[in-house]
């Protein structure tokens, strides 16, 4: 995934170059978790335990109780609402369990496909900057979505 | 990557002011900035109750300009140095988007002056030409109406409106983020 370019094309990380990288890449995910700094799931389906995409808590304000959420996927999967339906678990979580007040997006407006899933969670555009993100050479717009938790009775 | 360098510290100057570094001389008048509930009414960072409340803030601007990570200048007139009215800096450098994130703050004094604009202007120019970064921002809380109206009298612009993203006191903020793009270069004709 990390490595595929339908996968990549709006996200500005490096893609790794070995296996190597990916091990190392992993080791940094667990260690999120050990530490409290970040949650990151592998997503499967129920009845195949192959990894078929992430979702993450990567950035965690504590001081705001606020996070930023962040996933990818492999393109044999979509446009089949998988991963709507893993944010809407993850967020369940981020509100339910964390005790998030407001969970964040950032994402190339590009990217409509993302965009969508945001939309659909009931995200809204809170801004929209330009320019403000260097990647190979070229400065980059992106867009931040966010979503309250829901109000409680 | 940017490289920046803030050794020797860059002094700058203005037609009433002198923006120098902040050193431990200055802690009374540091202690009343970052005490005053006038001065400080829209910045939600922790008030200054003791003189080392206010020493651990001067230590924390002249660390960051020591390790290249932040700059902050302390704004004095230019006839009287050593007493400082209010400070400016780029407090977050996100060295990797060639951007950093502005704050200021001045003496209820002499605000309406036109004083924060004078400091302001040489701050955006030294940020622009020397630090060589590409856009700034300014966090501000939306009610604070007089800087808000700084930021955008220098061509700022509100990129984004955060609902309740800021817990302070017990209660959640919304908060403005106003962003400036570099100058476009001078083409030479």
């Amino acid at each position: 995934m990390r490595t595929d370019d339908r996968v990549m094309k709006y996200i500005g990380r490096p893609r790794p170059n070995s296996i190597e990288d990916i091990l190392a890449f992993i080791e940094k995910m667990r260690k999120m978790v050990a530490d409290n700094e970040g949650v990151t799931w592998a997503m499967t389906l129920k009845d195949d335990p192959k990894l078929m995409g992430h979702i993450s808590f990567h950035r965690l304000i504590k001081e705001h109780d606020r996070a930023e959420v962040g996933y990818m996927m492999h393109p044999d999967f979509y446009g089949k609402g998988i991963m709507s339906e893993a944010l809407s678990a993850v967020l369940h979580y981020g509100f339910n369990t964390m005790g998030l007040h407001s969970v964040e997006a950032i994402a190339s407006p590009l990217n409509n496909a993302s965009l969508k899933i945001l939309e659909r969670n009931g995200f809204a555009r809170e801004g929209y900057f330009k320019e403000n993100f260097l990647w190979e050479g070229q400065y980059l717009d992106s867009v931040v979505y966010s979503l309250l938790a829901p109000k409680k009775n | 990557m940017l490289n920046i360098n803030f050794t020797p510290f860059p002094i700058l100057t203005t037609s009433r002011l002198l923006l120098r570094q902040m050193t431990m001389a200055d802690l009374p008048e540091m202690f009343f900035l970052r005490s005053d509930e006038e001065t400080v009414k829209y910045i939600s960072r922790p008030r200054a109750k003791t003189y080392e409340d206010a020493a651990r803030y001067i230590t924390m601007f002249t660390d960051a300009a020591a390790n290249n990570e932040g700059i902050t200048w302390a704004i004095a007139f230019n006839d009287k140095p050593e007493t400082i009215i209010g400070h400016i800096g780029f407090w977050r450098i996100i060295k990797e988007h060639h951007r950093a994130e502005i704050g200021y703050l001045l003496h209820p004094q002499h605000q309406g002056k036109g004083i924060m604009q004078e400091a302001l202007t040489a701050a955006l120019d030294y940020a622009f030409n020397s630090m060589h970064l590409h856009t700034i921002e300014g966090g501000v809380n939306p009610a604070n109406a007089a800087s808000i109206k700084l930021l955008e009298r220098n061509g700022f612009v509100r990129e984004a409106y955060f609902k309740e993203d800021f817990f302070w006191e017990g209660e959640y903020h919304d908060s403005a983020i106003y962003s400036l793009i570099a100058p476009k270069a001078k083409k030479v004709l």
